[in-house]
């Protein structure tokens, strides 16, 4: 028996949200420890991982470990009918068939409730290794989510080179190129305009930007972002829901002209 | 085992995908090993760069080349496909004429160094065409691949439209006849292949005298219209009226289809869909395999497939032996479709790396270019290693169950609706006979004489409006789920006037101690509706109504007018029933089709017999194909 109350459903739609454009169906692997969520994009390009936290729901109560597979663009369809401060509750059975997700207005007593036809999803699950990153960016989403928006008009891949003087993204393309540099900066006063940089060593690694793109469609989650490059290993794009709660996305770096 | 070059008009490059065999496994892998070829030469890709998807590029262990139309979107578009394993070409390009640029670079193909590009671009002068070369190469109709046994030209002819297309189709053609011929003169071997929308000669299309005595034309006028001399005059054997063509004094290139078959009737490639044309093989050869003599007997096979679905073409193919002769030597083919130093007598020397790649190759496009699978590049977890290949495969598959399945039930549900509809009207009609007197919620009686105004003023309303109504009753009925019960109960108030046989309506109203319920609900329910849905259609209706009824019911004796079941049933049926359709001289329900064609009789609507085009056309007489039928819509009265 699986039992999670969220107090803002707006938290499950803007995930939701933001990834069901690189999966399409995944598993929901519920446990005492929380709700966590494994995918790839078709290509193997990408990878979601998702995770919220019991603390992140009052009460979570899940008794058996169970695995919903959900198709996500039913599962958009249902979240619609969910308005943003809607508290939201997910139940389901040990062994279920459905998903009851149950929307209440505190304001007025409105509640709705919706069945989730759920499906078996065969689903390879990768062991994500603790990776100690070369590089360790913060910054602010929106800025972050406008820089790879900008880039893409120039170019379908973005280099981003870390170094002491600070984080450059650079595109070239068949119109040109353009280049955006970041330095450290913190403000006491508007900390979430803050960028800090922990560099252990220079990194320079090039993605597709389309994907990059994509990610940044979790910015409504969060108002910063990291990101975390290191040769040879994935990037990783992390966006922290609260209660240690997060949406992290990693990504193949394209292969290097090393040739 | 040799090497198969297949070439296919797929008509939309996932369209083979929904039917047999290839809706089983929808893989371009899965299909080229279907249809057991090393080459495949696809036309009518009809896709956009920046719907090319990682499926149709990243095929394990093929490249690709595409030639897409800079302009229109979605339309036109060659896809030459190989397997690695087999073959490699060593150069190649996009469009015919030389004046495009490889991706990311400025340089035409023609303007290469000598060892860069394939040759034999048409000379200045040398189209004597309007048209100049980059308009026509604009539509991505041509790639050409250069192997060291041959170059291979693979397109899509412009087909006939009308006449704002002809200056165009023939330039295509002239530009794809030069440069053909120059690369012969080379010293190249050819392999042209592709839909060149042509019909050699009058073996090679159904319905052929039927056509020439409509558009007036002799078959000599047949054979010269400028398409089909080019094809003629290019080939050995071709059928040449008069005096051939300056430059094209000799032909350069096999039918090698025709070849290995001479003498078959009906061996077409392309059917029209629109007249289910493919089931009598009433078709058209249009699509072909041509080579150069010097590699003519290199082939050891070649046929077409026209049992194979997937399009409006069927595939054609044309297989090299193992082992051909080149200047006298015995040369295995492996050795010959690959960069030098790759195969030696039939064995690998080296493993094919992303090196040979060619700039045009798909794989270079920079969405799918240096591409590194995040799977690699994280440790799996032991137990899921097995899965590790069918799971994409099973994402695919459910990912495209899902809609499928979704489709249906909301068919279902608007069937359910429609069925309801349908035994609610004939609950409707049972009800004067079984009488239910219980109470009527007013809410529900709003509902109903609008159910009532339906049947009886049907003979007076204009069709559409009564359907309109008609849906408007199911909604309501589908928003109170009892709607059953609060039909039932209007039938109590018109049961009444049955009994009283001899009496007219007025006197009831009179006599209000024999039935006072029927009048009065029904004057309330009827100041409801006007009040809260002032629509003017269902004022309209609601007016009619009892003004109608109270005539019919002055008019006619009182049994008539209670509505009778049956009649009701029929004057709903003449509403709601399918057309009635004319019968063809198979005695089956014709088709009704509008007219495309301009001219006078443009968009009227005719009927015709419903079956596949015979092999003879549309004249059979007495045989299982399409019969003689037809109909104008206008002439058909709706009666047999």
């Amino acid at each position: 028996m699986l039992e999670a109350r969220l107090d803002q459903a707006q938290i499950l739609k803007k995930i939701v949200d933001a990834i069901k454009d690189l999966v399409q169906d995944c598993n929901f692997d519920c446990n005492d420890s929380g709700i966590a969520l494994q995918a790839m994009d078709n290509s193997h390009v990408a990878l979601v991982s998702m995770m919220l936290k019991s603390e992140s729901f009052s009460p979570y109560r899940c008794d058996r470990n169970i695995a919903l597979g959900v198709n996500l663009t039913s599962l958009t369809k249902v979240l619609r009918a969910a308005q943003n401060d809607d508290i939201l509750t997910l139940k389901a059975e040990d062994a279920p068939d459905v998903l009851n997700l149950m929307f209440e207005n505190s304001g007025n007593d409105r509640v709705s409730e919706y069945d989730l036809k759920l499906m078996d999803i065969d689903q390879e699950h990768l062991g994500i290794p603790e990776t100690e990153y070369a590089a360790t960016i913060n910054m602010p989403a929106a800025e972050f989510k406008r820089i790879t928006t900008d880039l893409m008009a120039m170019s379908e891949s973005v280099t981003i080179d870390a170094s002491k003087d600070g984080v450059k993204f650079s595109a070239m393309g068949d119109i040109g190129n353009g280049s955006v540099t970041l330095r450290q900066h913190v403000d006491v006063e508007k900390e979430n305009e803050n960028v800090t940089i922990e560099l252990s060593e220079p990194v320079s690694l090039t993605f597709s930007l389309k994907y990059l793109v994509n990610f940044c469609k979790a910015s409504a989650l969060s108002s910063s972002v990291k990101i975390c490059l290191s040769n040879e290993v994935p990037l990783l794009v992390e966006y922290n829901v609260g209660n240690s709660s997060f949406l992290r996305f990693y990504l193949a770096p394209k292969i290097g002209d090393e040739e | 085992m040799g090497l198969r070059i297949t070439t296919w008009n797929v008509n939309g490059i996932r369209n083979p995908f929904s039917y047999q065999p290839w809706r089983e496994n929808r893989t371009f892998q899965a299909m080229f090993d279907t249809l057991e070829a090393d080459i495949v030469i696809m036309q009518e890709t009809k896709i956009q760069r920046k719907d090319l998807q990682d499926d149709m590029v990243l095929v394990p262990g093929w490249d690709v080349y595409f030639s897409l139309p800079k302009y229109k979107k979605g339309y036109s578009g060659v896809a030459i496909y190989t397997r690695s394993s087999k073959c490699s070409p060593i150069r190649a390009e996009e469009g015919i004429t030389g004046v495009l640029c490889p991706r990311n670079s400025a340089t035409k193909y023609r303007d290469l160094p000598e060892g860069q590009r394939i040759g034999g671009y048409p000379k200045d002068g040398q189209i004597s065409n309007a048209l100049d070369e980059a308009t026509i190469d604009s539509e991505g109709r041509c790639v050409i691949l250069e192997f060291p046994a041959f170059v291979l030209i693979g397109v899509y002819t412009p087909a006939t439209r009308d006449e704002t297309r002809t200056e165009f189709r023939e330039g295509f053609i002239d530009a794809l006849d030069i440069r053909v011929r120059n690369l012969v003169a080379m010293g190249k071997q050819v392999v042209l292949c592709g839909d060149l929308n042509i019909v050699r000669s009058e073996l090679d299309t159904a319905g052929l005298q039927e056509r020439l005595r409509k558009e007036a034309m002799t078959l000599e006028d047949f054979l010269n219209t400028p398409p089909r001399r080019f094809l003629n005059q290019i080939l050995f054997g071709g059928r040449v009226l008069g005096e051939r063509d300056e430059e094209r004094e000799e032909p350069v290139l096999w039918d090698i289809c025709r070849e290995f078959n001479p003498e078959r009737r009906g061996m077409y490639t392309c059917w029209e869909t629109k007249k289910n044309a493919r089931p009598g093989n009433f078709g058209s050869r249009i699509d072909y395999v041509l080579c150069s003599s010097g590699i003519k007997g290199w082939f050891i096979d070649s046929n077409i497939q026209e049992g194979l679905l997937g399009s409006d073409h069927c595939p054609v193919y044309a297989t090299l032996g193992d082992i051909v002769s080149k200047d006298g030597a015995q040369i295995h083919i492996a050795d010959l479709m690959n960069p030098e130093d790759m195969f030696k007598d039939g064995q690998r020397q080296r493993e094919w790396t992303t090196k040979d790649l060619l700039p045009m190759s798909a794989k270079l496009i920079p969405e799918f270019d240096r591409r590194q699978s995040i799977r690699d590049m994280f440790f799996k977890r032991t137990n899921s290693i097995t899965q590790s290949s069918s799971a994409p495969s099973n994402a695919n598959s459910q990912d495209g169950a899902s809609p499928a399945e979704a489709i249906p039930s909301t068919a279902n549900t608007d069937n359910l609706i429609r069925e309801s509809s349908f035994s609610a009207s004939q609950v409707f009609d049972a009800v004067p006979t079984a009488v239910s007197s219980s109470a009527t919620p007013p809410r529900q009686n709003s509902v109903i004489p609008k159910r009532q105004a339906g049947p009886s003023a049907s003979a007076a309303r204009p069709q559409k409006k009564s359907k309109v109504s008609l849906s408007k009753e199911n909604s309501a009925k589908a928003g109170s789920g009892s709607g059953g019960s609060g039909q039932r109960s209007l039938m109590g108030f018109f049961k009444p006037q049955t009994p009283i046989e001899e009496t007219s309506l007025r006197k009831t109203a009179n006599s209000p101690k024999n039935d006072p319920a029927p009048t009065k609900p029904y004057v309330t329910s009827s100041e409801v509706i006007d009040k809260g849905k002032p629509s003017p259609q269902e004022d309209d209706q609601i007016e009619g109504w009892p003004a109608e009824s109270s005539k019919n019911s002055v008019d006619t004796p009182p049994s008539e007018k209670v509505f009778d079941p049956v009649q009701n049933k029929e004057s709903w049926g003449k509403l709601l029933g399918k057309r009635i359709l004319p019968k063809c001289e198979h005695g089956d329900e014709c088709q009704v089709m509008v007219t495309k064609k301009a001219g006078i009789n443009c968009g009227r609507s005719f009927y015709v017999c419903a079956r596949p085009l015979g092999p003879s056309g549309d004249k059979e007489v007495g045989t299982e194909f399409r019969c003689r039928t037809f109909i104008w819509s206008s002439d058909w009265s709706g009666r047999q």
